[in-house]
Parts: C-alpha cells; structure tokens; sequence
C-alpha cells in the first residue's frame, strides 16, 4: 500500500559538518533529523510519527570530512575498534577486522533484519531510534562501548571541545528516547577489546527464521580478567568476568549485573556453571532484572520464559567458546 | 532539486521533491515499473533494485539521495545479460522452475538472488533462504523458488 511522505521537511546535503551547522543555525530551534541509511527515518516518516523541519543527509559530507570523523571506517587500533555513523551492518558483517576481534558483533549484525535493509542501516541509526528491540542495545552494552557525539551548536569544527564521549550506559533513557539533543550527531562508537582472549555469544528469538524485530535478545561475554587493569585481577580469587545484557525485555537494553556477580563468584569450570545454570538462583534473578511487556510479538510470560531459556543455553555456549568447543559465530543458538 | 545519477547505464538528469521516494520517482517519473510498491516499509522486498552495487528496498530511499549514485533495475540487468530472449540465465531457472505465479514478488527476488550469487557463488540451502528472506511471496511458498536457485549453482 502505497504511504506517501506528508512532512514538508526540506532536504540538504552538506558538504561539511561546518556547512550542516550553519543550516543548522538557519533553522532556529526547529526540528531536524540526520539521514544515514534511512531505514528506520523514512518508514517514521511516511507513517507520520516523526515531524522534521529539515533533514540533512550527511552522505554527501567531503572526502576529508569522511576521513576527520571516520564516517565510513572500521578501525582497529591500540585495541580499540571504531565504527562510523555511515558503517552498514552489511559492511560489519563482511569485516575481517570484526570477524576476528568482535565476533559477537558479527553475530549479531546478520540476525538484523534482511539483506536490503542491512546494505542501508547502520549501528548507530539503530540505537539512536532506541526501539526498545534494537539488535545493537545489548552488544554494545556488554562491550561498554562509547559513543562520539559532534554537536552542530558548536561553531568551530574539529576541536575536541566540541566532540564529547557519551557511555552507552547513559545514552538511552526510555523507548525512542536518548540524550541526543536537536542537533546532537553521532560520528561514531568506539569500543575497547575486552581481552586478547575472550568470548561472546548473541542470541535472538524471533517469530520465525530471516527478517523479524526480537522478542528478545541477549549478549553474553565472558573474559578471563576481572578488568583489563592486571594490577587489580590479582587481588581477586575468581578469575573471569561475565557481562549480560538483555534487550526488547525493558524500555532500554539492560545489564545484568545480578547474574554477572553470580558467576564472576563461581569456581571457573564447567561442573560449577552446570550447577548455576540448573539451580533456581538464576531463575529469580532473570526475573529480578528484567521488566517484559505484553505485544503483537508475544507476551511477557513468554518473554520471561524464553529469557531463562536463552540466558542458560547462552551462558554455556559462551563458556564452550572460551575453551574453544562451541558453536562456530553466527549459528543460532534458538 | 535537480539530481543528476546513472540509472540502467544511462545518464539522467531529473527535478525531485524532497518527499519523493527512489520508488515514486522510478515508476511514477522515469517508467521503471520492475520496482513494485508492496508495503512501502521496506519489510516486502517488493520494491528491491541495486544501488552502488547493493540491493536496497526503493521505498525507503529518498530520490533527492541520487545525486551521483548509480541505480540498477530488473531492466538494466536484463539489458546487460545480452542473451537473445532478454533474460538473465538466472531467470531461465526461475521459468524453468515455474517459480512465480502472479509475479508480484519476481523482479524483487530475481535481484535479491543475483546479489546472493554475486557475493557467495556457491549457497547452501541455508544461506538461499537467509538472502531471500526479505523478499516475501505470497503464492508459492517459496519451493520453486529456491529450488530454482539451486539448479541454477548444480
């Protein structure tokens, strides 16, 4: 059915950030939306639930521009992994850089939508619409990625004063909503390697194979330090750090810091797990982190269930992962 | 505003509104009519066509984006295929399959599967209903489909 756009927004597309803050400028206090890939802007925008007064597409930016703000790479550097605001999931899933490092990344990048949605959307599209189902949400909380945010209010153009560092743990702050302020663009997210040797695991559940929203979904990384600061591992007894995080099962992704704690106190090894994993405690606290609602998609009941499900099986694939006996990146686990 | 892109290997040079889609203006402006409208919210693949190389759902492209892009239809795939029936042999699979029945769906899937086959000549049966699972049908059931997929790498 065909749905025309209504909104009489108008359309730029600037060759500099310097030339997007002065029609910035030009629009006063009025509304305005980035255009990356669109694939979550123009479906808004049809069904008129987004109301814009300009849309500034930030594709046509100058080469240099692209390299300042590196829109368009994967980085990998000093342990550190850039994705730009232009990067496709398309391009995350064909990267050698994050095959290797961030498999997990990978993982999760093919279970988003379909093929011709992924050539178009990006990361960082995907998290600033914030749907409380985003894909993106729990990888990137167990990864504690931060997010670099240019702000088109500030005049000059590359100084560091005018680029701030957001923690994904205090970017969304309801469904649909972030901190991002009218003119707030996100150039990138950064995330530091865990460890040299670590392990993840994404799981999705979905209403059927190929291109659906989660009704649930869940990261899982297992490291062998407590953090990367060697000095502070020793004083710890147990070894190994888990960090969950559950999506589309709260109006933001959310860590799971109860669970976390009852396996980073465990013995590490396989027998202990199992115990963890077949006992009750686990239970109650996947309920305790956790606030599902009831959808077109399922209900909470179902979510809650699936949530103990997923969460068991994936704690245990992850552990088979880091002893390198578990599923290869990119099977499904459910 | 005036865009100025390559569609079907030819030059074109086109005054676009800013709410005017990719799919708007290649059916409603240019005459494109393998681009079809389906749910107009990217999840059918009704509407697929190449841009730069890579399947995208038309109806959620903006046609003010086309400034020095390059777009690639059903139409120009089959021009390029130079054979004497016009077709690609892709899509004497599908005929030979009977893979499509209203044909709604086809040049969607036709070009889905082109760019599966591009990137990965040799899919397995997984990987052939993972690529075309943005492209849904509603006759088939989606056997003759794949099936044809399959004879076409054998």
């Amino acid at each position: 059915m065909s749905k025309p756009i209504t909104c009489d927004y108008s359309y730029f597309a600037p060759n500099t950030l310097a030339e997007a803050a002065k029609i910035f400028k030009s629009f006063k206090n009025k509304k305005i939306a980035f255009l990356a890939g669109g694939t979550d802007v123009i479906p808004l925008l049809k069904e008129e639930r987004l109301s814009v007064d300009a849309i500034l597409d930030i594709k046509a930016l100058n080469k240099k521009e692209m390299e300042k703000y590196k829109l368009k790479k994967i980085e990998f550097k000093n342990g550190k992994l850039t994705i730009g605001a232009l990067v496709t999931f398309t391009e995350m899933m064909d990267s050698k850089i994050i095959r290797k490092n961030f498999p997990t990344i990978y993982e999760m990048s093919k279970l988003v939508a379909s093929v011709g949605v992924r050539n178009r959307a990006t990361m960082v599209g995907n998290i600033c619409s914030a749907v409380p189902c985003m894909d993106s949400g729990p990888v990137l909380k167990v990864f504690q990625a931060k997010l670099v945010i240019k702000k088109l209010t500030s005049t000059s153009s590359a100084t560091s004063s005018t680029v701030k560092r957001v923690d994904i743990d205090k970017f969304w702050i309801g469904p649909k909503k972030t901190v991002l302020k009218n003119g707030d663009l996100i150039t990138a997210i950064e995330i530091e390697e865990p460890a040299k040797k670590y392990s993840g695991r994404f799981v999705k559940l979905m209403r059927y194979g190929g291109e659906d929203l989660a009704q649930a979904n869940l990261a899982i990384l297992l490291m062998p330090q407590k953090s990367q600061l060697k000095s502070q591992s020793k004083s710890q007894s147990k070894n190994h750090q888990f960090r969950i995080s559950f999506g589309s099962l709260s109006a933001v992704p959310v860590r799971a810091k109860l669970i976390e704690d009852l396996l980073n106190k465990s013995d590490f090894s396989r027998e202990e797990f199992e115990k963890i994993v077949h006992g009750d405690a686990l239970d109650k606290l996947v309920e305790k982190t956790i606030s599902p609602i009831t959808d077109i998609r399922a209900t909470k009941e179902y979510r809650t269930h699936m949530a103990k499900v997923m969460l068991k099986r994936g704690i245990m694939d992850t552990l088979l992962r880091f002893v390198g006996e578990g599923s290869e990146y990119g099977v499904p686990l459910i | 505003m005036k865009v100025v892109f390559k569609l079907n290997d030819q030059k074109i040079s086109l005054e676009v509104s800013a709410q005017e889609t990719l799919l708007e203006m290649l059916r409603d402006k240019l005459g494109i009519k393998s681009p079809k409208c389906g749910c107009d919210l990217g999840d059918c693949g009704a509407c697929t066509v190449f841009l730069d190389g890579v399947t995208v759902r038309s109806c959620l492209v903006l046609a003010a984006e086309m400034n020095n892009r390059e777009v690639l239809t059903l139409e120009g795939l089959m021009k390029r295929s130079g054979g004497k029936d016009g077709l690609t042999d892709l899509q004497r699979h599908f005929l030979n399959k009977n893979s499509f029945q209203c044909g709604f769906c086809a040049p969607g899937m036709i070009l889905s599967a082109t760019e599966l086959l591009e990137k990965n000549p040799h899919p397995t049966k997984e990987e052939i209903k993972e690529g075309l699972s943005g492209n849904l049908c509603r006759c088939t059931g989606y056997k003759p489909i794949i099936d044809a997929v399959i004879e076409s790498i054998s």
